[in-house]
């Protein structure tokens, strides 16, 4: 791979695929869809090749690319990836993919639909890749449009309400967001180039006042993509309107842009910003995680209560950040990568069982494990995952950030364990009601061939490895986030 | 064969039949309990090896093998095989007992529909157990722990057919899980102030850190252990624990899940001594087995008896551990395990034979089934504390330990109440145990009943054996084998005058189980009446006993706990639900978004025309709307943003055509903009 410019192909791969999905002929799905998989599978081939090139332990960014774009506004182009970014990037590529592979049956409007699948793929890793402040926020708005089609074109009975709202909540953000980046450019360098951003703010050169104005702006940018209470009441809807793909793509990976954004912005270019507010960020973090978990235990319908779940675990990554702690910053990583795996599973699995017995309502879901023991099982299996056992990956994240947050906050952070044990008791009550207890003449009748077809059952294969092998094993995975880790706690001093 | 490798293969024969059960299990059908018991025989082989080796270890630990399992910054956490006395002997302990259990589960569960997944279950539990007892950071234990939470899960919610399995399995698992709050915590604290969290290292914690750290750290450490062995408050999952089939009952009573809290604190015990923390210990432990003692008492279930049993003499191990008595607690660990499960897998061939569970329903059994009775009577022996059980030496040695604590860790003045405590509800565990025996086994025949398969009986006669033995591994002042494998050089002394007490005090419940048992035969047109109050024959010690006993089943634990606890955080809960923060956040969100479409919409930017429309348009919509809320709108503002939507509509007709370019050209205009904004501001 030496000499090729690795992160601009992939980056441009989905595009061209995408392009190529809108060059075909009109009518044929099967075509489209078979473009679909090989394109999503090629971008997922790569990524692992960088993966694999990828050299674990060196601290700073690899396959850089750089060269000056548009000098009169400060823009370069600048592509690279290190430890926080390779987690992230892969579990866009392969969401994307298992994704591909689920929409297999699509019926309706599939060119559109495979070509805002890669579309939204450009810019889910590109937001992952880019160091350029200009370039984070286009990639970072591209997200936003083929989302907001996919809800409001595939979604559910209330599907414009929800697109509606999840567009004008994000595009506020990320128009604050924006406010912040100039403000980078204005007070700093006079470029966007991140990497100049952040050794500009860690000379000290912003002064107080300007770090704590941009991180303010920035703050809500971020916080709405994560969402981190009070900024959440956008997932639910979009989540409960979005299709499976559309709800697994959104929780999987366009929240951990948010994540990612204090990580990769916020606290190298603004350390000081980034201190003073890092007691506030950890409390609402525990806020979530405690709300998130006490909301989602009243929820009625399946996917609202997923949905809600993500807001609580979701706290555990903003914990982690916040701490800026070693620990805490690889385990707010490695929870977002194992949220995305998790969850991932968990929308898929919703929509499995929405298709097959036509309601998300959990007092009418009853007797999955009689019915279709295969997904009853999975389905035990993915909320055990995401209950945080040990054992299981998502268990590790939580430790982390909790570690870090206790580092770094002292009993606040705690607190967070009644969020935990609140977990526990939604996931379990979901589950007695919906997969363990036996079916009786009110409650949903399964209105399919219920065995597992195929492409149903293989997206579930690679995430169930996942969430088993980075429990009992994590240790690789953490070699690879560790050396970005420290040296981002560095800068805080932590 | 490498000693890290034989310690590794322990719970990793298990795993293994685990994963061949899953896979294969409904091929294999009903020999795949004789898989788990090929592999589980293994682990027996392997932990022999291990004692063998640890018998002339002279104190050092046999084996400690680790692997990086996760750097986090400058923490390093190893994972891995750590084997010395106490988890050799533990462990021989578990496996044997395990064997017997799934040798007796052929026969117990045959026919079941669900066959295999029992025997993989039941394989991982017992692995997690092994896991736990050999692992060499108390992280690793923790997962261990944990999976053996789940495995628990599964176990009692095993016929999830049931409504009362599906509810006591997930009461299980979240009492427990609130403890394991407090073990997670502790585990976070120590690793931040000990800075590591090595079981070895960790042991000599006391020499570098403060002890106020550590009392905290224990005492979150302890949160987990009261739940796993269901010590008061948490005690409160174990009765209802009894919906599983019987020989999880026989497992989890005995050798694994309960038995994991005491091991925890006996893993820990160097911490603990020097935290400060083994007051509470035994404070908890010493409540654990009056209140648990004084619960059986009015119980008439066969199974909830022993089960309330369990926390008392769970209790009693506790309570040994916080006066000092570490070797009398591991005693009593091991003989437990012997003579609990031999009592639960009788109880289940009783049931199995009579169909029925409640005692008053019994009698005369013991002419059918006759091994069933002989082996049930030693079981009661022994934990009744009768000489020369086994039962009798390890309760004995815990007696000792509170007459004459540690001077390290505790005084007389506390020792001798805690003393006092414990022989009194000695005398009641005989009493509620022989007067259960009495019912069951003796008078007239009042059902018809079968004696069991011999699938289950050569287990309990195995069990029955060791339980009549297992004392021996530990005489006072004769043998003290185990003693010496714990703690190498310290020599315990043996109270024969103490030795006389238990053993009468024993003798006495036993009299008064059977002097009441004779009335209740000779007056016995009031069969139910021996729980009620009136009717106790007998001194008067049992019966302010009694009447607490009921006091406390009338008061209903579980009701408190459901209201004072659950109820709460439900309501919570659902007032956040309703309270619908979207309310109040539409009002200002929506009109905030009309603003800044009106602001948008007065700067001049004809060239950004389909942009502008679409928050212009979505900004009109929802103004249009705003004015129709109290109309049409039943939840308030939020219905206001749907008016926009038709405009959206439009839109997305649009995207057919390819206006979707238009889209992002509004992006970045809007991006420009932005930028003069930000630009003036920075001026």
């Amino acid at each position: 791979m030496t000499g090729l410019p690795a992160l601009t192909i992939l980056v441009a791969m989905p595009l061209l695929f995408g392009v190529a999905t809108l060059l075909l002929p009109s009518g044929n799905d099967r075509a489209v869809k078979v473009l679909g998989i090989v394109g999503t599978s090629a971008v997922f081939v790569w990524t692992v090749l960088i993966m694999g090139a990828f050299s674990t332990g060196a601290p700073g960014m690899q396959f850089v690319e750089v060269r000056e774009w548009v000098p009169v506004i400060g823009m370069t182009y600048h592509l690279g990836i290190d430890g926080l970014s390779l987690p992230l990037v892969f579990l866009a590529s392969l969401l994307t993919l298992l994704c591909a592979i689920y929409s297999w049956r699509l019926k309706e409007q599939v060119k559109t639909f495979f070509f805002l699948l890669f579309l939204l793929q450009v810019g889910m890793i590109g937001v992952f890749i880019a160091l350029d402040g200009i370039m984070f926020y286009v990639f970072w708005e591209i997200v936003l449009v083929p989302m907001f089609f996919m809800i409001g074109i595939w979604g559910g009975e209330r599907r414009r309400y929800a697109s509606v709202k999840f567009f004008i909540y994000t595009l506020i953000g990320s128009v604050v967001m924006l406010l912040g980046l100039m403000l980078l450019y204005m007070w700093g360098p006079k470029t966007f180039d991140l990497v100049e951003i952040a050794k500009w703010g860690q000379a000290g050169k912003f002064g107080m006042q300007q770090q704590l104005w941009i991180y303010g702006c920035l703050f809500l940018g971020f916080a709405v993509k994560v969402p981190i209470f009070p900024f959440h009441t956008w997932l639910p809807d979009a989540h409960v309107e979005a299709p499976t793909v559309g709800s697994v793509l959104l929780a999987g990976v366009l929240l951990k842009m948010g994540g990612y954004g204090f990580l990769r912005i916020s606290l190298p270019a603004l350390p000081y910003a980034f201190k003073y507010f890092s007691f506030s960020l950890g409390l609402l973090g525990v806020i979530g995680i405690v709300y998130g978990a006490a909301v989602a235990l009243t929820q009625k319908d399946l996917k609202k209560m997923v949905a809600y779940s993500s807001v609580s675990h979701m706290g555990f990554v903003v914990l982690g950040i916040a701490s800026a702690t070693v620990a805490g910053i690889d385990g707010a990583v490695m929870q977002m990568f194992n949220h995305g795996i998790i969850t991932g599973m968990l929308f898929f699995l919703v929509g499995m069982i929405y298709e097959r017995y036509h309601t998300k309502e959990i007092a009418r879901l009853k007797g999955i494990v009689t019915t279709i023991p295969v997904l009853g099982v999975i389905v035990a299996f993915a909320s055990f995952a995401s209950l945080g056992l040990p054992a299981l990956s998502g268990f590790v994240g939580e430790f982390m950030t909790l570690f870090g947050g206790y580092q770094a906050f002292g009993w606040v952070a705690g607190i967070s364990v009644i969020g935990i044990v609140l977990t526990a008791a939604y996931f379990l009550r979901m589950l007695q009601q919906c997969v363990f207890s036996p079916p009786t003449e009110d409650s949903a009748i399964c209105e399919m061939p219920c065995e597992l077809r195929a492409t149903e059952f293989l997206p579930l294969v690679p995430l169930m490895s996942f969430a088993l092998f980075l429990g009992l094993y994590p240790q690789p995975f953490l070699a690879i986030i560790n050396p970005a880790a420290t040296a981002l706690a560095a800068i805080i001093g932590r | 064969m490498p000693v890290a490798l034989t310690a590794a293969l322990v719970p990793i024969l298990p795993a293994a039949a685990f994963v061949l059960l899953v896979v294969f299990g409904r091929r294999l059908g009903e020999r795949s309990g004789w898989v788990a018991i090929g592999a589980l025989a293994g682990s027996l082989a392997c932990a022999v090896v291990l004692l063998v080796r640890a018998l002339s270890a002279e104190g050092e630990p046999v084996v400690h093998a680790t692997f990086r399992w996760a750097t986090i910054g400058r923490f390093g956490l190893d994972f891995g095989v750590y084997v010395d006395g106490l988890s050799a002997s533990v462990l021989l302990m578990v496996a044997i007992v395990a064997l017997m259990v799934f040798v007796y589960a052929t026969g117990y569960m045959h026919g079941d529909p669900r066959y295999p997944w029992f025997f993989a279950v039941f394989s991982l539990f017992t692995c997690s157990m092994f896991a736990l007892v050999t692992s060499a950071n108390l992280l690793q234990l923790m997962v261990f722990w944990e999976v053996m939470g789940l495995c628990s899960y599964l176990l009692i919610g095993f016929w999830f057919e049931r409504e009362e399995a599906r509810r006591a399995s997930i009461k299980a698992f979240l009492t427990t899980r609130v403890g394991d709050m407090g073990f997670l915590l502790g585990v976070v604290v120590l690793l931040a102030r000990v800075g590591t969290l090595d079981i070895p290292v960790l042991m000599r914690a006391g020499e570098t850190t403060a002890r106020p750290v550590l009392l905290i750290a224990c005492l979150l450490l302890f949160c987990g252990a009261v739940g796993k062995s269901a010590q008061f408050p948490l005690h409160i999952w174990l009765p209802d624990a009894m919906a599983g089939p019987t020989p999880v009952s026989g497992l989890l009573h005995s050798a694994t899940m309960v038995a994991a809290g005491v091991f925890l604190v006996a893993r820990m015990y160097p911490v603990f001594e020097v935290s400060g923390a083994l007051p509470f210990v035994a404070g908890a432990g010493i409540a654990s087995a009056v209140f648990g003692a004084s619960l059986a008492l009015t119980e008439t279930d066969i199974k909830r008896t022993l089960a309330y049993s369990t926390m008392s003499q769970l209790g009693y191990m506790m309570a040994a551990l916080g006066m000092g008595g570490y070797v009398a607690a591991v005693f009593h660990l091991i003989t437990h395990g012997f003579f609990k499960s031999l009592l639960f897998l009788s109880a289940g061939s009783v049931i199995h034979g009579s169909e029925t569970q409640d005692v008053r329903e019994m009698g005369g059994l013991a002419k059918t089934m006759k091994i069933t009775s002989i082996v049930y009577l030693v079981g009661a022996l022994a934990l009744a504390g009768i000489p020369p059980l086994a039962g009798f030496f390890s309760k004995d040695a815990i007696l000792v330990s509170m007459w004459a604590p540690d001077a390290k860790v505790a005084t007389q003045a506390l020792g001798h109440p805690l003393f006092f405590a414990a022989l009194a509800t000695a005398m009641l565990t005989a009493f509620y145990m022989f007067r259960q025996y009495f019912m069951v086994f003796t008078g007239p025949e009042q059902r018809h009943a079968h004696e069991s398969p011999r699938a289950m009986l050569v287990p309990m006669v195995v069990l029955a054996v060791l339980t009549s033995v297992a004392g021996a591994i530990n005489l006072p002042g004769l043998f003290p084998k185990l003693g010496e494998l714990l703690v190498p050089g310290e020599v315990e002394n043996a109270l024969w005058w103490l030795m006389l007490l238990s053993a009468s005090a024993a003798a006495t419940g036993v009299y008064i189980a059977w002097e009441q048992n004779r009335s209740r035969l000779e007056g016995a047109h009031d069969r139910n009446g021996t729980f009620g109050l009136e009717r106790v024959y007998g001194s008067v010690f049992i019966q302010p006993v009694f009447a607490v006993s009921d006091f406390l089943r009338r008061l209903n634990i579980d009701d408190i706990v459901q209201r004072t606890v659950l109820d709460p955080v439900v309501a919570t809960s659902d007032f956040l639900r309703r309270m619908d923060i979207d309310v109040v956040y539409m009002a200002v969100f929506v009109r905030l978004t009309s603003a800044l479409a009106e602001g948008l919409s007065r700067v001049d930017v004809y060239v950004i025309d389909g942009a502008v429309n679409l928050i212009g348009r979505a900004g009109l919509r929802i103004a249009a709307a705003l004015r129709l809320v109290d109309i049409r709108a039943i939840d308030g503002g939020v219905n206001a943003v749907g008016g926009g939507t038709a405009a959206i509509g439009g839109w997305l007709k649009r995207l057919q055509t390819g206006v979707v370019a238009n889209y992002a050209l509004f992006m970045l205009l809007f991006g420009i903009i932005i930028f003069y904004v930000a630009k003036g501001l920075a001026r």
